[in-house]
Order: structure tokens, then sequence, then C-alpha cells
């Protein structure tokens, strides 16, 4: 579902590249984990997925369509949660779901939209308050009910979990469970070791803009994750 | 919904959703209200004393008692100039020129030159006029209820949600503009309903022409403002904050509203410089006394004249004459200054239209001075407009000093002329002094250019909108 093959981005100015010849494939009903320390080139990825970054070689595809020239193609089957889901202040959960979902095509009722924030973990009371007053969980959760609500094929998610209490992290992983069970494919950017391990089928350690482990379901299970995670960083 | 619609309909939600937008809106609505009322008083009462002194001009002029007709002609007259159709909501040159000339024998009291020579004092910011406020205020009102359109969402880091939902950034951008135009809507239909006011109430708009001219300065100010929205778009998606789109923009605002239209016209009151009022009236002496002096008996011209009419009459002396030659002499003295004076106002009034084009090609730098001067030339306060009246004013003076001269050439004698009188009675049968207004398409004449100007000022910031594009 999700593919980068040979993929490589250098920065203008830039001493090394931040993605180098970088090879992953995602399937649909797979959570990939992307671990890697801050500028490993997770981000960079990410956004070559989703067509804000330009690949200078290789080719990234999302559901066998090329990103680079079906730009907006790719974008409808994907859906995105950012680290920090950055909404409209003045207008309410409600609203701003409805709204970023209109922009996805879709057309929902209000009990629908209700349902969803819902199943994104966001309490009913809140639905109709506006942002301004939301958490930074409340905020994350009307992002996990947009990506829901524009039903892609494929998720990606930039370290979605940062700033979330150990609760709203295990509500989070359940929704990708669901996700999963309904084959969607699923690439995650993460500093979180145990989520990784918990929830991912496979992981992938990144380091100066390669991919320097992948591991499998059955290998993670017989991994010290940290360990290894800490021994790749140490080179 | 297509996204475009929901985008038009979110952002013009956002932006009557804050709390400075009614602020604004009401602020601008009392300003451009109390502009408009103050123009339709203004005209009015410039109107009804024009009305009371044309009346009483004339009946001074026709009770005259039985007097010599050479003093009837430096007895004199006034001619007002007629208040221009949308003067109301624009009064153009108007409010620096002078509208009232003085009109006698001999002389061209072109009293109005003073005003027109300080040209460069009609690009000062002005009265406070429904066209000041809707053409330099307003676009501040673009910029500021625009500069964040784009630049917040970007700053905020919603740009890459939005983009990463799929919307195409045509889309996009055509939506906020759309949502912004809709959150200007009340602020154009205030300007609308200003400018229908001016035509239903201004004392100059007459009759379905006046509705076309208001026509025509709602379409140059629609593009104009059209221009600013395309500008503040473009900056908002192009500058790193929405700080800087608003500095860049508010920089722009007063360079191109405020300091260049005065850089312009100062530029353009030396491209030559106009003669001053007395300077004009000694040049015109000068060519007066060289065309020919009445005054002095070896004048080859009068010694021609004097010839010719004593040959024509078959008599040798003026006094045998059956006309009078005293009037003869004064109606063509009369007939060499018009011409002289006919000449140097041409060059005068070439003067300053070589001068206003200096201020037309700045306009492509500065579509201020393009909505301005379309603005004005629709509204029928421009120079053209001005000029057309002195020329109207010139010409009916001309004409009735030539008629009482016809009078005392016929019926005053040669001889013991000072003490003779004219009947009251002949003064009743001059004309009063009237002139129209310019026409519709002689105001329209010669504005190609500001239209362009204005077309290319929305152009522009849309080609510079469509290689930007939008970046997250």
């Amino acid at each position: 579902m999700l593919a980068a093959e040979t993929l490589s981005k250098r920065f203008p100015g830039a001493a090394a590249p931040a993605v180098d010849r970088l090879n992953l494939k995602v399937a649909p009903g797979e959570l990939f984990a992307l671990l890697g320390p801050n500028g490993a080139g997770k981000t960079t990825t990410i956004n070559c997925f989703l067509g804000f970054v330009p690949a200078d070689s290789g080719r990234v595809t999302v559901d066998g369509l090329d990103v680079a020239s079906e730009p907006l193609e790719t974008k409808r089957r994907l859906a995105y949660i950012p680290e920090q889901v950055n909404l409209y202040d003045f207008l309410s959960g409600l609203e701003n779901l409805d709204y970023f979902s209109q922009l996805a095509g879709h057309r929902y009722s209000k009990p629908e939209l209700r349902r969803l924030l819902t199943e994104a973990g966001l309490q009913p009371e809140a639905h109709e308050r506006r942002v301004r007053g939301y958490s930074k969980g409340m905020r994350q959760k009307v992002g996990i009910a947009i990506a829901l609500a524009k039903r892609a094929k494929a998720l990606l998610l930039d370290e979605p979990t940062s700033g979330l209490d150990p609760s709203a992290s295990h509500e989070f992983s359940q929704v990708l469970h669901r996700l999963r069970a309904q084959n969607v494919a699923i690439l995650m950017a993460t500093h979180d070791l145990f989520r990784a391990r918990e929830d991912a089928n496979r992981v992938g350690i990144m380091r100066q803009g390669r991919l320097v482990h992948i591991l499998s379901a059955a290998e993670l299970r017989q991994t010290d994750l940290e360990k290894l995670y800490l021994e790749a960083m140490a080179g | 919904m297509s996204p475009f619609r929901s985008i038009a309909r979110t952002e013009w939600q956002l932006l009557v959703r804050r709390r400075s937008y009614g602020v604004l809106l009401g602020a601008f609505s009392v300003v451009l209200a109390f502009a408009t009322g103050l123009g339709v008083l203004r005209q009015d009462r410039e109107l009804q004393q024009q009305r009371r002194y044309q009346a009483l001009v004339r009946e001074q002029w026709v009770g005259q008692p039985d007097r010599h007709p050479h003093r009837v002609a430096h007895y004199g007259t006034f001619a007002f100039k007629p208040v221009g159709p949308l003067a109301a909501f624009d009064p153009g040159v108007e409010s620096f020129s002078g509208r009232v000339q003085f009109l006698e024998a001999h002389r061209q009291n072109a009293a109005n030159f003073a005003e027109a020579g300080a040209l460069s004092s009609a690009f000062r910011l002005g009265e406070l006029s429904p066209a000041f406020v809707v053409h330099l205020l307003l676009p501040l009102v673009v910029i500021v209820l625009g500069y964040r359109i784009l630049a917040d969402d970007r700053e905020a880091g919603r740009l890459r949600l939005l983009l990463a939902q799929g919307t195409p950034p045509g889309a996009l951008l055509a939506g906020k503009a759309a949502g912004l135009a809709l959150g200007l809507a009340p602020f154009a239909t205030t300007a609308a309903i200003a400018l229908a006011a001016s035509v239903v109430l201004g004392p100059g708009a007459e009759g379905a022409a006046a509705w076309i001219r208001g026509g025509l300065v709602a379409a140059a100010a629609g593009l104009h403002l059209a221009g600013w929205l395309t500008l503040t778009l473009w900056a908002s998606a192009r500058a790193a904050t929405p700080v800087r789109a608003l500095g860049g923009l508010v920089t722009l605002w007063a360079a191109v509203g405020i300091v260049l239209p005065r850089t312009a016209g100062a530029i353009a009151a030396t491209q030559p410089p106009l003669p001053g009022k007395s300077e004009f009236a000694a040049q015109l002496a000068a060519e007066v006394h060289r065309l020919g002096d009445a005054h002095n008996p070896g004048d080859p011209v009068f010694a021609r004249l004097r010839r010719e009419t004593l040959a024509r009459h078959g008599v040798d002396r003026v006094e045998d004459l059956p006309v009078n030659y005293g009037a003869i002499v004064m109606a063509r003295g009369e007939e060499l200054t018009a011409e002289a004076f006919a000449r140097h106002f041409s060059a005068v009034t070439e003067q300053m239209e070589r001068q206003e084009a200096v201020v037309h090609r700045a306009a492509w730098f500065a579509p201020y001075l393009a909505v301005r001067a379309l603005s004005a030339a629709a509204s029928g306060t421009d120079l053209r407009a001005l000029t057309a009246f002195q020329r109207a004013a010139e010409a009916y003076r001309f004409s009735f000093v030539q008629a009482l001269n016809a009078l005392h050439r016929d019926k005053i004698r040669f001889t013991n002329d000072r003490a003779q009188r004219l009947a009251a009675s002949h003064w009743a049968a001059f004309p009063d002094f009237h002139v129209r207004g310019p026409a519709l398409t002689e105001s329209l004449a010669g504005t190609a250019g500001c239209w362009a100007a204005l077309a290319a000022w929305l152009l522009a910031p849309l080609v510079g909108l469509w290689r930007t594009g939008v970046r997250p």
C-alpha cells in the first residue's frame, strides 16, 4: 500500500542526505513503526509520502500511484496525523471535523460526526465547544477523528502520541488496532518504544536517513528493543 | 459541497467571528456615512448658493439703469461652474479649484489659474470625501482583514493538514479569496450605498447618466479592490509569518497610496511648471501689446483698421462714419485679446495635460492614482471638466462683450460718446450664463490608460499567486 523505493532526499545546504536510499513497504493491515532520533529522516520520509517534499531520486507510491505525478490522488488515499494537530481555534471540534472532512470530499451528518469524535475518544460534552479551550490531547483526538472520517487506505502518523497521557495513549492504540482490522496500512514515526513494541507488526530503526534494522513481529518478541535501539545509535 | 465552497464558507465564518470584524465594519460605515452626508450637504449648499448668486447677479444685470454699453461691459457678470454629477461622492479638483469667475470686457479674469498652477496641491490627502474613504481607506481594510488568510494557517501548521486532505491548491486559493470577498461584501455594500446616495441625493446628478457614472465609479473601485484582495492573498501565501505579510502590505499601501501620488504630483508640477497667475497675466499683456495696441495711434494693426473702415464707408474722417469708430476699435481689440488668451489658455491646458500624463504614467505603479483619476472623471469633477467650464465662461464673456460693443457701435454716436446712455430695456435681452457639465463620452476620453493600469494591478498579483502557489 505504501512503498518507498531507493528514496533519497538532501535539503539544499545540508551536508548529509535527510533520507538515503530508503526502501520501505507497508502492506494493508500492517503497522510499521519508524524509530530513530530527531533528524534521522522519519518526518522527511512522511513528508515525501504526503508530497510536501519532492524526492531527489527513487520513488514513493501510495496504492501503486506515484506521489510525484499524482499528488492529489495519493493524498486522497492517505490520512495524516501530525505531532501537533493544529485546528481552527474559533471553530468547535465538530465544525473542525466537518470542515476537514468536506475538504477530503466527505459529507457527514451531525450524528455521524459526533460518532466519529466519540470513536476517537473525545468526550461528547466537548464536541461543540470551541477548540480554543481544548487540551493537546483533545486536539489530537479531533485529528484522529479527521483521519477516521477520511476512510483512507493508508495512515501516516508523525509522533502521534507524544505528550499524551498513558490512558489517552492506550485509547489511541485501540483505534490503531481497529484500523488495522479494517486493512489500513499504517506508517508511524515514533519515539515511543513501548507503543512500537505493543502495536507494530514491524519496526524499522532509522539513523542518518537509512534504515539500519527492520524487525518482524516474531523478531520483536525475542528482542530487547531498547537495547537494540541504543546499540544502533551507538553505531 | 465542493472544497471551494467549504473553504469560502469557513473562511467567511472565521472572518466574521473575529471581534475586530464588527468594530471595523461599524467604524467604516460611520466614517463613510459621515463623509457622504458631508459631501451631499456641501454640494447642496454650493448649488443653493450658486442659484442664489446667479439669480442675484442676473437681477442686478437686468436692473442696471440707462447706461453706456461700455460701462455695462465693465460692470460685468459672474459665471458659476455647475456642480459635477457625482461631486457629492468625489469632489475631484473642485475642492482645490475656484468655481466662480468674474467676466468683464478686455480681461480674462482667469481666477482659476492660481489653483490650476498649484496642481501638486491636488495630490495632498484631500478632504474626507466618500471617494477618499472608498479608494484609499478601504484597501487598508482589505489588508487588515486578509493578511492572515494563508500565513496564519502556515504558521500554525494547519496548512499541512489542509493540503494533506487532498485539497487542490487552486481550490484552496480561490476559496480563501472568495471567503475574504464575502467578508468584505458588507463593506462593499456600504460603499455602494454611499455611491447610490450620492447619485440620488447629490445635487449635480441628473437622470440615467448619473447612474451610469455611478456604475463606472463602482467598476473602477471594484477593480481596484479586487487588485488589493489578490495582492493580500499573494502576500499571505508568500510571507514567512503573518506579521511580515502585514508589514509588507501596509508599507506598500503607504507607498502607493500616499508617497508615490505626492511625489508624482510634485514631479508633474515641474514638467514644465505652469505659469503663476501674475506671470500668466504678464505674458498675456505682452502678447496683446505685440498683436496690436489700440491706444497707440501709430499701431499698424489699428492704422489698417482705420483705413479699411473709412474706405468701406467712403469717408475721410472717423467722425463722419455712420457707426461709432471707438466701438469698432474696441471690438477689434477684444478679438485680439481673446485670440491671445485662447492661445495662452490652450498652451497652459496642454501643459496641464502633460502634467496629468506624468501622473497617469505613475498610475501604473500606484493604482490609487488610476482609481482616483477614473473616479473624478466619471464624477465629472476632474481637470477636464474644469477646463471645459473655463472655456465656456470665456466664450460667454466674449459674446456678451462683443454684443455690447455692437450696441456701442450702432447706438452711440462718436461725438460726445461718453455722455450718452442706452435704455435699460436692452440689458434683459442678454442671455444668462448656462453651461452643461461634460458629456459622459467627454468625461471618459483619455481614461483608457487608467483602466489598463487597474487591470494590470489585478493581473500582476494573480500571476504572482499562480507562480507562488501554496507551500505548506
